[in-house]
């Protein structure tokens, strides 16, 4: 099959798949990165908290090449992203999810069609039983399984949300980026995206980065948590480790 | 969103009928330009073409049977002028029809008269050479005008010569309407005139009385009383509904009572 | 800190052309590449091209009818009633429909396109499309752009017709002429040089009408009153576009001869 060479390993099995060295990204006169330096290791949930704007999303957006840094080096799977060519860096993102704040669903396509999409345009699969058989295999897996004929306007914001997981996990990628996968949902439906981001880990071994200011969710998702402030990381460590830090900044996070 | 079926359709059907729209009238503007079918070409020489332009018509007894291909300056005296003509006209234009520049109404576009001269000519070639005939140039025109204008002014003058001699009572119409006399001899014999039919009234008075013609007289005054009863009664009968019978009962009664 | 850096304004200008320039190459590049996306291209000519074609139809009758009643009591004055077929198809078909055609577009199709992509991006579907491997570029601007430089031609051509139906009903009027009088008149004064020039500038109205609509969309800002701004200025934009390579083609087609 065509995306099983797509999605092949190329990296070192021990090294890390993302390393972040003295990144560094200003918006005209406004710096939001200083110097970040960060490791991202195999099947890690690696949880970066931090206040809002603050610069957490600007990171993961220069780790898929959404953004261009203005110093530093970011290297996935040891290449280096700002580098590569428009075609790598397709290659690159197909091997990377990225969830949405939002979910981002197409809103002028229904589920299925949502789900399609990468399917048909980024794996180029053809056959349709094939195709029917991964977009409801996935939505199984995130749970959703009645909800394929629907359009997004119809769904709340937890379910679009799953959606939206659903979509990125249907090209299997080996790493995710969350941006905020808790933002504006209950606590219910926050525990049951988190918990999702946990069983995406053990079913899919994949590493992830969750972006998030929910400590809820850093509990429950987290192997490691950093934390930023002002474009700069301030400190690092295990959910226990940090929540008995002296730190004044990491611990208002706990309380 | 993947487009529907119906969109499909819909989406087709529009561009095809845009596109039959589009070649439906490349196809109109060629048929006016005798692009499409068959078609013979002529040329002609003018000294003058007065205006003429590229796609102007070609008219042949009042038809228009082609259009101006291109024209071009052959001397510094000459214009070619290139046609295109219907093959179905050719079997009518001889080789000795003369072409000339007209225009269509007082504001119109400029357009070719050809006009037949003879009957047993040969056929015109294709690609053969038309005479021609030099448009009326307005210079020309304006050089009768002002010839015409001075003709006029000569006219005018001895018109105006003519009625001063009048004025003074001088010649036959001057004696006439400034004399006299005339208009008394005319009075007299006017009265002449009034006389000589009064005359005449009383000689045919003095007929009708002879005893010869007295007959004659009288009979023409019945029938005229006759008529009148039977209008009168025609009228009266038509207000009322009487059947066709009755009425015809009467009238003859009617007819049979006149006669005595 | 950094300081605060002025930037002039003519330079913002200047930027703006060269990230329009920089848009074109990426649409022009993005043309030819493989898996072109047909079904969409299909789906944008049924939106921009079907779904205008009433709005078009109704402006261009409408149109031709008025031009018709307006020209008749100056051209009777003048004895030259029998030139109104002439005149107003003239008019309609190397000026006024493709015009009024393409500001009337520019209104419904570029505004549609930039609050489209601009909601798109604000919810971050663009950026979605663009990290997911898929080409946004050529799923969501080719199609538009190219389904516009075929569907504006296309309803200029129908408005056009219509201009005619809607001047031989004007015609009729006051008095009755056939319609087969009346079209011949017409196209006795049309020429090629009349209709081609016509049908090309279109397909660059077009072509202005989904770029700008497609350009205002993608780069507008984060931020709900954005899709706003990106439909509104997408629509100032593009009829702006269009007034002005209609004057820069009516030079050039009068340098060419036609």
């Amino acid at each position: 099959m065509k995306e099983e060479t797509k999605t092949e390993h190329t990296t070192a099995d021990n090294g890390p798949v993302i390393s972040i060295k003295g990144l560094a990204k200003s918006f005209g006169s406004n710096t939001v990165l200083q110097d970040i330096n960060m490791d991202l290791h195999k099947e890690e949930n690696l949880v970066i908290l931090g206040k809002s704007g603050t610069g957490k999303s600007v990171t993961i957006k220069c780790i898929v090449g959404l953004l261009a840094q203005d110093k530093g080096q970011i290297k996935v799977f040891n290449e280096e992203v700002s580098t590569l060519s428009e075609d790598q860096l397709k290659e690159l993102r197909i091997r990377i999810g990225f969830l949405f704040q939002s979910g981002a669903l197409y809103d002028s396509m229904t589920v299925r069609e949502n789900l399609e999409f990468p399917l048909r345009r980024v794996l180029k699969l053809r056959d349709k039983s094939d195709i029917d058989k991964r977009v409801e295999e996935i939505l199984e897996g995130v749970g959703l399984p009645d909800a394929i004929d629907k359009m997004p306007s119809e769904l709340s914001g937890g379910m679009r949300k799953r959606i939206g997981l659903a979509r990125t996990m249907i090209l299997k990628p080996e790493i995710m980026l969350y941006d905020e996968p808790t933002t504006g949902l209950d606590p219910i439906t926050s525990k049951e995206i988190s918990e999702l981001i946990q069983s995406m880990k053990t079913n899919y071994h994949v590493s992830s980065i969750i972006i998030t200011h929910d400590i809820a969710c850093a509990k429950i998702t987290a192997d490691r948590i950093l934390v930023m402030d002002s474009g700069t990381i301030v400190a690092e460590g295990s959910f226990d480790e940090l929540e008995h830090s002296k730190d004044k900044l990491v611990n208002s996070f706990f309380k | 969103m993947k487009a529907t079926f119906g969109q499909k359709v819909k989406t087709g059907i529009f561009t095809f009928a845009g596109l039959v729209l589009l070649i439906g009238g490349i196809f109109l503007i060629g048929k006016n330009k005798n692009m499409f079918g068959d078609t013979f070409h002529i040329y002609g020489t003018f000294r003058n073409v007065g205006g003429l332009q590229v796609g102007n018509n070609v008219r042949f007894v009042g038809i228009n049977v082609g259009t101006v291909e291109s024209i071009h300056i052959i001397s510094d005296t000459l214009a070619r002028v290139d046609m295109v003509i219907k093959e179905k006209a050719h079997p009518f234009i001889k080789s000795d029809a003369i072409a000339n520049i007209g225009s269509d109404g007082l504001m119109g576009d400029k357009l070719i008269i050809i006009s037949a001269t003879s009957d047993n000519a040969v056929i015109i070639k294709d690609k053969g050479l038309i005479e021609t005939v030099d448009p009326v140039d307005f210079g020309q025109v304006m050089d009768k005008v002002s010839r015409i204008a001075d003709n006029a002014e000569v006219i005018t003058e001895q018109l105006a010569g003519i009625a001063t001699q009048i004025n003074a009572g001088k010649g036959s119409i001057g004696t006439l309407l400034y004399s006299d006399k005339v208009a008394k001899n005319l009075e007299g014999s006017v009265d002449n005139l009034k006389q000589g039919t009064a005359g005449f009234s009383q000689n045919m008075d003095a007929l009708k009385h002879n005893f010869l013609l007295k007959g004659y007289y009288k009979k023409k005054a019945r029938a005229k009383e006759q008529q009148e009863t039977i209008e009168q009664f025609k009228e009266d009968t038509t207000g009322q509904n009487l059947n066709k019978k009755e009425k015809r009962k009467a009238e003859r009664k009617l007819k049979k009572e006149l006669k005595q | 800190m950094a300081q605060e850096i002025y930037i002039p304004s003519y330079k913002r200008v200047l930027e703006e052309a060269g990230n329009q320039v920089l848009f074109m190459f990426r649409f022009f590049r993005n043309i030819f590449r493989f898996d072109f996306e047909w079904n969409e291209l299909v789906r944008q000519c049924y939106m921009i091209g079907y779904r205008s074609f009433p709005l078009v139809a109704i402006t261009g009758f409408i149109v031709g009818f008025v031009m018709t009643l307006q020209a008749e009591p100056t051209m009777k004055e003048f004895g030259a009633e029998s030139y109104i077929p002439r005149m107003v198809a003239v008019s309609l078909i190397r000026e006024i429909c493709p015009v009024i055609i393409a500001l009337i577009c520019a209104g419904k199709v570029a505004s549609g396109i930039g609050a489209e992509l601009g909601s798109m991006k604000v919810t971050e579907q663009v950026e979605a499309m663009e990290v997911s491997g898929a080409n946004p570029i050529q799923y969501l601007v080719v199609t538009r752009i190219l389904a516009c430089m075929f569907m504006i031609p296309l309803l200029n051509i129908a408005a056009e017709g219509l201009g005619l139906l809607g001047s031989y009903a004007g015609i009729n009027i006051g008095e009755h002429v056939s319609p087969v009088l009346f079209f011949n008149k017409a196209f006795t004064s049309i020429t090629f040089g009349d209709l081609l020039p016509s049908f090309i500038k279109t397909v660059f109205f077009g072509f202005a009408i989904g770029f700008v609509g497609c350009y205002k969309g993608y780069n507008s800002d984060r931020g709900t009153e954005s899709v706003g701004i990106a439909a509104n200025s997408a629509v100032v934009n593009a009829s702006l576009w269009i007034i002005v390579m209609d004057a820069i083609a009516v030079q050039l087609t009068n340098a060419l001869g036609y």
